[in-house]
């Protein structure tokens, strides 16, 4: 009853951390309400191993974090995961910005636009538009210390077409965020 | 164009390719002298290189706040899972 307790407490305290955690790397609410459902339910079966050793909090991360991984796996293994997606072709054909793409200034000096809820919103925005698989790419890059050759093999893909992903995801989310908050 | 002149252009994709690249792993030692030698000409790459960190940033932190009732939901559905 106590352990019950005790797991009742940390619903209670980390759900909202948890949810906010999990839909920045999965860019999907629901899926993000899933993986922190599944992780309370791992915590409460193996709330006996649970020695202490970290922070209730820092396992029940860790914990979230490896069915993040997986979910991105399984996805990255659905048979049109590879399908091509184009981008916008950023670049002219010497591979120099063009004149309507080069990136602004975002003026970022004054203020930390990190800090400021609505930038994180349309952030998500821009993520949710990735192809699947790009958005994996970039997302796994900052999901834990990952090595980029585990992660690689998790997502099944090879280290240079990762990069590519990863450059080009990066390339239309930043482009995507300038339309989007620079210029409203 | 005189050769190491070629040497030291790169294109903006390439440059940019580079960025993205240093995040990760310490980039060669005439990698990093094209990409330094390109942003010093290029504020368009300056800029990239900047909010790409920007966007690391974000990329790496707790992202947007859950709206409270949505949160209150799911402590519900969880409770409920647990007591099954």
């Amino acid at each position: 009853m106590t352990e019950r307790s005790e797991l009742t407490r940390w619903v209670r305290e980390y759900t909202g951390e948890l949810l906010s955690w999990a839909r920045h790397r999965t860019s999907d609410l629901h899926t993000a309400e899933d993986l922190v459902q599944e992780t309370f339910l791992a915590a409460a079966e193996s709330l006996a191993s649970f020695r202490g050793d970290s922070a209730p909090k820092t396992w029940l991360f860790g914990i979230l974090n490896n069915k993040i991984a997986s979910y991105h796996a399984s996805r990255a293994r659905r048979p049109d995961a590879h399908s091509v997606a184009f981008a916008d072709d950023l670049f002219d054909e010497r591979g120099h910005w063009k004149a309507d793409t080069a990136p602004a200034d975002w003026g970022s000096d004054e203020t930390n636009p990190l800090d400021d809820e609505e930038f994180l919103r349309v952030l998500q925005r821009c993520l949710e538009q990735l192809p699947p698989l790009w958005h994996s790419c970039l997302t796994m890059k900052y999901l834990s210390d990952r090595e980029t050759a585990t992660l690689c093999q998790e997502l099944g893909i090879s280290v240079t077409n990762y990069w590519q992903l990863t450059h080009r995801a990066k390339l239309q989310v930043r482009r995507c965020i300038e339309l989007r908050w620079f210029n409203e | 164009m005189n050769p190491l002149s070629s040497l030291m252009l790169i294109s903006c994709r390439r440059a940019t390719e580079l960025v993205e690249l240093r995040s990760a792993a310490p980039l060669s030692l005439a990698d990093r002298a094209r990409l330094e030698m390109h942003l010093r000409i290029c504020t368009a790459c300056r800029r990239y290189s900047r909010q790409s960190a920007l966007l690391d940033a974000a990329l790496s932190g707790p992202g947007a706040p859950i709206p409270s009732e949505e949160v209150e939901r799911v402590i519900a559905a969880v409770n409920d899972r647990l007591d099954r």
